[in-house]
C-alpha cells in the first residue's frame, strides 16, 4: 500500500467523533409551534418587539419565498428538505427578558461557551476582542460594549439594534440582499431571529477585533441568523465569526444573511472560521450550511477582504461576494474549504466590477479527502464602466485518496477593453515524494499530512487575524486526521 | 568495533524488476564508506531500502541496524532510531516555512525518542549553531522548504537537517550533483564537522571528486545491484584512472 | 413546423429511406430533439448564446447546386465539394484501403460501411443541434481507413453554402495504426444556416489531424459539433479556426478511451462587427494514462462577442490523467466581450489538470518596447497580436495548412 493510500485509509476512519463540539447543552427552552407560515413570522416579530415595515418585509420576503424553487445548479446533493418540519424560533427560556449584563447570562450557558473555548467573562477574554454570543434564535451576551460605545462603535445583537437604532437598519436592511434575492436569503428574511449589527462611525478605526460565535444546540431547529455591519467613512473594522453545533443525527437547516456596506475609504476585514458538525462518517447528521454573505463597496477607495476557513457542514452553498461600485474600491476572497467523509461543498465568491481602476483577488484552496466533493464556482465580470479594473484568480485543489472529487467552476467575463482577468487552477494530489521526505525526517503519517495541508493553505491563512490562525492551522489537521489536541 | 549496519544477501525489486540481486556490505561504527557506480547500478534503490521507502520491496537477504532487523521500522521510527537520507533531490514543500518543518522534525524525533521537546528559544538557539557555517541566511529559514532553493542551497539545507537530527547513520545520495566546486566545499565541510566516532556515513557519489573532500574509510563499486569490489580510499582513485569498465564484467559493462 | 411533422413529410424522400436501422436512428434523433427543443439560455451550456436567430430556419432546407467552386486550399489534396449541404464533386482517385465518399452515396450503396458507426458518438440528450442534424441530414463526408493505412496527401472538404438550412453529417473511422489529415473548410456568401457534424472514431494508435476552416459568410448561422472517441494510444490533433458568421457555435465532445490517447484541440477565433463565436469543449478521460491539451486564443475587435467554454472531466479512478485547458483573449474594443469558463471536474487523485484564462487588451509593456525601438504605433500592435496568435498557431503540425493558417490570420489582422 502506497503511502497516500495509506494516508488517506487513515483520514477516512476518522469518524463524527472527532468533533469536540457535539456536545448538547441542556438548558430549558422556549420554541415557536413547528412549521412555517405567516403567523409563525408574526410570532417571531412580535417575540422581537418589531416595528410594522419590519413585519411587512418580512411577510413580503414570505409571499416571494412561496413562489420560489430551491436552486439546483450547485454540485450538491441531499435530500428534499421538509420545511414545515422544523423550528424556526429557539430561545433559552432564562433569556426571555435578555440579559442586562454579562452577570445575568444562565450560568449553564457561560459554561457552554468555555467549553467551546470562548469565555464570555470579560477578565478571560482574549485582549482585544470583542463577542456577539448566539445560541440558536438569540444572541445571549455581548461583551466589551462599554469599550467599544466609548468609541462610538455600535455593537449590538441585530434585534436590539431594531429598536435601538432604527434609521440604521431601515437604511440598510436588504439594501445588499435584497429580500428577493434568492430562495435560501428570502427565507432568511422572513425568519431571520437574530446576527450582529455592527456600526463603525466615520473616520473610527475599531480599537478591538469583533467577533460573533454562533451556536445551534436545539434540535429541530434551523438557524437563520442576520448580519449587518456598516462601515462609515474612512471606517475600518476586522471582524471574525465562528460556528459550531451538536452532533445529531438529523440534518439541520442554516440559511444566514450576511451584508456588509462600505463607504469612501471604508474597510472591512470579515473572517469566518465555519466548523459546523458535518456528520458522521456515513454521512448521517450535520448542517446544511446555505449563507448569502455579500459586500457593497459603495464608497471609492473602499476595501473589502473575505477569509474564510470552511472545515465542518454536511452541505455548504456559500458564495461571498464584493460589489465593487466605487471607483478604486478593492475586493478581496481568501478561502480554504476541507471536505472529509461524505461531506459536500460548493463555495467561491463573486466580484463584480463596476466602478473605474477596481481590483480583486482571489485565492481559494480546496481539500478533498474521504469520499466527499468539493467545488469551486465563482464569478468575475468586468461590467462595461469598469475601466482598468483587474482581477487575479488562483484556485487550487488537492486530493487526498482516490475516492474524492475536486471541481472547479470559474465564469470569467470581460466587457471592458482596459480591464485585466487572469485565472489559474491546477489540480494535483499530495506527492508521494514530499510525505516520503517528511516521514525520513521523523515526521508521522499525519503530521506530514498536516504539514503539508497547512503549506497548501498557507496564502489564505496568513489572512487570518493573528489570534484565530493558529485556530485554523489546528482545524485543518484535525479535519484530515485522528489526532485531536 | 561493533557493525551499527549490516546486510546480508539483499535482493531488492522496484515495480516487479529485481535492481539489488545480492548485496553484503558491513559498516562499522563511526566508519564512513562510499558508495561508487554507473547510472543504473542501484546506488538510490540501496539509499531508499534502508529509508524503508515504499515501493522498493526486500525479496531476500536482510539489513539489521545496531543489531536490530530494520524491516520492522516505519521511516519515521528509522529516522528516529539515527537513520538519515540526504536526498539526491531534495523535496519542495510549498508553503511549509523551513524552520517550521525543522522545528517538528526535531521535536519529532526526540518525541519518538523519549526526549523532551525543544522550545521555539532553544531550537533557535540551536538552528543558530549550524546556520553560519552552512551559509545558510535567514531568507532562506523564511521560504518554503527547498522552494525556490539553488542546487547549492537544497544540499546545504540537507546537511543542515542532518545537524540538527544528530543521526548515528547517515546515507548521502550523490550529495555533489548539481555543486559547482566552491559549494561543493561548504558541503564537505558541512558534513567532515559532523564525522565522528559514533556516527557512520555511507556516501553514495558518481565520481570521485566528492571523495577529495570527504575522505572515506572504505570504497565499495557498485554495478548491476552487486558489490564488484571493495577496497580502501585509493580505490577510488584506481576507478577514476580506469573507469567503471575494469570493475564490471565485460559483457555486461555499458 | 415542429421537427416530427416535417419528418414525417420527408421521410420518404431521405436518402437510404429504405434501411430500417436509418429510419430507427433518424426517429430516435427526432425524438430526442424533440423532447427539449432548441436549447435557450436558462440551459448551462448555452448560457452566453442565444439560437432565436436561427429559429425560425431550421427546416429551409433544400437549396440548389452552386456552380461557381473555388478551386482547393492545398495542392495535391484529394478534395470533396458540398453545395448547400449536398455532394457536388467527388474526389479523385484514392490509394488502396482508403474509402471517402458522400454520406448519401454510402447510405445508398455501402450501408454496411457505416451501420455500426453512424451516430454513435455524437448521441446522447445533451446534444440537441446533433439530433436535429441526424434527423434532417441527407448528406456528409464519410471517410475509412483500412488499419495501418497512412495517407500522405491531406484530406480537403469544402462546404460552400449560400442559402436555406444544411445538415452535413461526417463520419471519419479510422482503423488501428492509421494516419489521414482532414481539412475542412466552410465557406459562403448570403444568409443561412448550417448545422454540421463530425464524428470520429479512432481506433488503437491511429493519428487524425483535424483542421476546421471556418469562413462563413457575414450574414450566416453556423453550429458545428466534432464528436470524438480515442482508442488506446490513438491521437487526434484539431485545430478550429474561426473567422466568419455572424452566429457561430462550435462544440467538441472527446472521450479518450484508452490508456496513452491524446487529444490536442487548440483554436483561434478572430471577431469583429457584431459577430458571436461560442467555442464550447467537453473532454472526458473516462480511463487513465491518457492526456488532452487546449489552446484557444482570441482577438474582438468592434462590438464582437466570444464565448470560451471547457470542460475536463476526470472520471473515477481515471488515474495518471493530464488535463490542460488555456484561454487567452484579446480585447480591441470598448464594445467587445467575452465570456469564458474553464471547468475542471476531477474525480480521480493521481492527476495533474490545469487551467487558465486571461482576458485584457494588448500589453502596453510590449508596446511601449517596440515603440521605443522605433516601430510605429500600429505595426507594433499588429506585430504584438500576431505573436498573440503565433503561440497558438506554432502547435499545428502540418506545415502545409499551417501556411494557409497564418496567411488567413496576418489577412485577418491587415483588413
Amino acid at each position: 500500500m502506497s503511502y497516500t493510500a495509506d494516508t488517506a485509509e487513515q483520514v477516512s476512519s476518522i469518524a463524527g467523533d472527532k468533533y469536540k463540539y457535539g456536545f448538547v447543552t441542556d438548558i430549558e427552552t422556549e420554541l415557536a409551534p413547528m412549521g412555517l407560515n405567516e403567523d409563525i413570522i408574526r410570532f417571531i416579530s412580535a417575540k422581537k418587539n418589531e416595528p410594522d415595515w419590519l413585519l411587512q418585509w418580512r411577510l413580503r420576503a414570505y409571499a416571494r419565498w412561496l413562489t420560489m424553487e430551491e436552486p439546483s445548479w450547485a454540485k450538491v446533493e441531499y435530500p428534499d428538505i421538509d420545511f414545515q418540519d422544523a423550528y424556526y424560533y429557539a430561545a433559552p427560556k432564562s433569556q426571555e427578558d435578555g440579559p442586562k449584563s454579562l452577570d445575568e447570562v444562565d450560568p449553564e450557558l457561560l459554561r457552554t461557551y468555555e467549553k467551546l473555548g470562548i469565555p464570555l467573562h470579560e477578565q478571560q477574554m482574549l485582549a482585544g476582542v470583542a463577542v456577539d454570543a448566539v445560541f440558536d434564535s438569540v444572541s445571549v451576551a455581548t461583551t466589551f460594549r462599554k469599550e467599544l460605545a466609548k468609541a462610538g462603535v455600535i455593537f449590538c445583537p441585530i434585534s436590539e439594534a431594531v429598536q435601538s437604532h432604527p434609521e440604521l437598519v431601515q437604511k440598510y436592511l436588504g439594501s445588499v440582499v435584497p429580500y428577493s434575492d434568492n430562495f435560501y436569503a428570502t427565507l432568511n428574511s422572513a425568519v431571520f431571529t437574530d446576527g450582529s449589527f455592527v456600526y463603525i462611525p466615520k473616520g473610527v478605526r475599531c480599537p478591538m477585533e469583533l467577533s460573533t460565535y454562533f451556536r445551534i444546540n436545539q434540535a429541530n431547529t434551523g438557524q437563520f441568523e442576520r448580519t449587518l455591519i456598516i462601515a462609515d467613512e474612512g471606517s475600518y473594522v476586522s471582524y471574525l465569526e465562528g460556528c459550531t453545533a451538536p452532533m445529531r443525527d438529523e440534518n439541520q437547516l442554516h440559511a444566514a444573511v450576511v451584508e456588509l456596506v462600505l463607504l469612501d475609504d471604508a474597510e472591512i476585514k470579515y473572517s469566518t472560521v465555519q466548523n459546523w458538525y458535518p456528520g458522521d462518517a456515513d454521512g448521517k447528521g450535520g448542517i446544511y450550511n446555505f449563507v448569502t454573505k455579500r459586500a457593497a463597496c459603495r464608497g471609492r477607495d473602499s476595501k473589502v477582504s473575505w477569509t474564510q476557513v470552511e472545515t465542518g457542514s454536511a452541505v455548504t452553498w456559500k458564495y461571498p461576494s464584493c460589489i465593487l461600485q466605487g471607483d478604486n474600491s478593492v475586493g478581496e476572497f481568501y478561502s480554504v474549504a476541507i471536505t472529509n467523509n461524505l461531506q459536500q461543498a460548493d463555495t467561491g465568491t463573486k466580484m463584480i466590477h463596476i466602478g473605474k481602476n477596481t481590483s480583486s483577488t482571489i485565492i481559494a484552496k480546496g481539500i478533498s479527502a474521504g469520499r466527499s466533493q468539493s467545488t469551486y464556482r465563482g464569478l468575475v465580470r468586468m461590467q462595461p464602466g469598469a475601466k482598468g479594473g483587474r482581477n487575479y484568480t488562483q484556485c487550487d485543489s488537492l486530493l487526498i485518496g482516490d475516492k474524492c472529487g475536486a471541481h472547479t467552476v470559474p465564469y470569467i467575463e470581460n466587457r471592458n477593453r482596459t480591464a485585466q482577468i487572469e485565472h489559474e487552477a491546477t489540480t494535483a494530489k499530495i506527492s508521494e515524494d514530499q510525505l516520503f521526505y517528511c516521514r525520513q525526517r521523523g515526521l508521522s503519517d499525519e503530521e506530514a499530512l498536516s504539514m503539508i495541508v497547512n503549506g497548501f493553505c498557507k496564502q489564505v491563512l496568513q489572512e487570518l487575524p493573528m489570534e484565530f490562525a493558529v485556530e485554523a492551522q489546528k482545524l485543518v489537521g484535525i479535519s484530515l486526521e485522528g489526532s485531536v489536541g | 568495533m561493533s557493525n551499527i549496519l549490516e546486510i546480508k544477501g539483499l535482493h531488492a525489486e522496484v515495480d516487479g524488476t529485481e535492481i539489488l540481486k545480492g548485496i553484503d556490505l558491513s559498516i562499522g561504527t563511526g566508519e564512513v564508506h562510499a558508495i561508487m557506480g554507473p547510472n543504473g547500478s542501484g546506488k538510490s534503490t540501496l539509499s531508499y531500502v534502508i529509508s524503508g521507502r515504499d515501493g522498493y520491496d526486500i525479496t531476500a537477504g536482510s539489513i539489521s541496524y545496531q543489531g536490530r532487523d530494520l524491516t520492522e521500522l516505519t521511516i519515521e521510527e528509522r529516522a528516529a532510531q539515527g537513520i538519515f537520507l540526504g536526498f539526491q533531490y531534495p523535496v519542495e514543500l510549498p508553503g511549509v516555512s523551513s524552520t517550521t518543518f525543522l522545528k517538528t522534525a526535531v521535536n519529532a524525533v526526540r518525541r519518538q525518542r523519549g526526549e523532551d521537546e525543544l522550545d521555539a528559544v532553544q531550537f533557535m538557539k540551536r538552528l543558530r549553531q549550524h546556520t553560519a557555517s552552512l551559509n545558510i541566511n535567514d531568507d532562506m529559514l523564511r521560504r518554503g522548504v527547498n522552494v525556490g532553493f539553488s542546487g547549492g542551497e537544497k544540499k546545504r539545507n540537507e546537511i543542515l537537517q542532518m545537524a540538527l537530527l544528530e543521526p548515528y547513520f547517515a546515507v548521502l545520495d550523490e550529495t555533489d550533483s548539481g555543486l559547482d566546486i566552491d559549494a561543493l566545499k561548504v558541503v564537505a565541510d558541512g558534513v567532515n564537522a559532523l564525522r565522528g566516532p559514533t556516527r557512520s556515513m555511507l556516501v553514495i557519489t558518481h565520481y570521485q571528486r566528492l571523495l577529495d573532500y570527504i575522505v572515506p574509510d572504505y570504497v565499495h563499486v557498485l554495478a548491476h545491484g552487486r558489490i564488484a569490489r571493495s577496497g580502501g580510499k585509493e580505490l577510488a582513485l584506481e576507478l577514476e584512472e580506469k573507469g567503471y569498465g575494469a570493475f564490471v564484467d565485460g559483457a555486461e559493462a555499458a | 413546423m415542429s421537427l416530427r411533422a416535417y419528418q414525417e413529410e420527408m421521410a420518404g424522400e431521405l436518402p437510404g429511406a429504405g434501411l430500417p436501422w436509418l429510419a430507427a436512428l433518424r426517429t430516435a434523433a427526432a425524438a430526442r430533439f424533440e423532447a427539449t427543443g432548441l436549447p435557450d439560455r436558462k440551459v448551462e451550456a448555452w448560457r452566453y448564446t442565444s439560437l432565436k436567430p436561427i429559429q425560425d430556419h431550421l427546416f429551409t432546407i433544400g437549396a440548389g447546386k452552386i456552380d461557381d467552386v473555388p478551386p482547393p486550399l492545398l495542392a495535391n489534396s484529394h478534395r470533396l465539394v458540398f453545395t448547400n449541404g449536398i455532394l457536388h464533386l467527388d474526389a479523385t482517385e484514392l490509394p488502396q484501403g482508403v474509402r471517402l465518399l458522400g454520406m448519401a452515396q454510402a447510405m445508398a450503396g455501402a450501408p454496411d460501411l457505416i451501420a455500426e458507426s453512424l451516430g454513435q458518438v455524437a448521441t446522447g440528450q445533451k446534444l440537441p443541434l446533433p439530433a436535429l442534424n441526424q434527423a434532417l441530414s441527407q448528406d456528409g463526408y464519410v471517410l475509412a481507413l483500412d488499419a495501418g493505412i497512412v495517407v500522405e496527401q491531406p484530406i480537403e472538404i469544402l462546404f460552400l453554402s449560400d442559402q436555406g438550412a444544411s445538415y452535413p453529417r461526417n463520419l471519419v473511422l479510422a482503423g488501428a495504426g492509421a494516419r489521414a489529415t482532414v481539412v475542412e473548410h466552410y465557406l459562403g456568401t448570403g444568409n443561412y444556416f448550417l448545422n454540421a457534424v463530425t464524428e470520429i472514431q479512432a481506433a488503437a494508435g491511429a493519428h487524425l489531424r483535424r483542421y476546421k476552416i471556418q469562413q462563413e459568410a457575414n450574414g450566416a448561422s453556423h453550429v458545428g459539433t466534432l464528436a470524438g472517441q480515442l482508442d488506446g494510444d490513438a491521437k487526434l490533433e484539431n485545430f478550429d479556426l474561426n473567422l466568419g458568421g455572424q452566429l457561430v457555435r462550435s462544440e467538441i465532445h472527446m472521450a479518450l478511451q484508452g490508456a496513452g490517447a491524446d487529444a490536442t484541440l487548440n483554436g483561434i477565433y478572430l471577431l469583429r462587427g457584431k459577430q458571436h463565436c461560442d467555442n464550447a469543449i467537453w473532454v472526458d478521460h473516462a480511463v487513465g494514462g491518457n492526456t488532452s491539451h487546449q489552446d484557444y486564443r482570441g482577438i474582438l475587435d468592434n462590438k464582437a462577442h466570444a464565448v470560451f467554454q471547457g470542460k475536463i472531466t476526470v472520471r473515477r479512478d481515471a488515474q495518471g490523467i493530464e488535463g490542460h485547458q488555456l484561454n487567452k483573449t484579446l480585447l480591441l474594443s470598448d464594445q467587445a466581450e467575452i465570456d469564458s469558463k474553464p471547468e475542471l471536474e476531477i474525480l480521480a487523485d493521481d492527476v495533474k489538470c490545469s487551467h487558465g484564462a486571461t482576458a485584457g487588451e494588448l500589453d502596453e509593456t510590449g508596446l511601449f518596447y517596440l515603440r521605443s525601438r522605433g516601430i510605429p504605433e500600429a505595426e507594433a500592435r499588429q506585430l504584438l497580436m500576431t505573436a498573440f496568435a503565433a503561440q497558438t498557431l506554432d502547435k499545428i503540425s502540418d506545415k502545409a495548412v499551417r501556411g494557409i493558417m497564418d496567411g488567413l490570420v496576418a489577412d485577418w489582422m491587415a483588413s
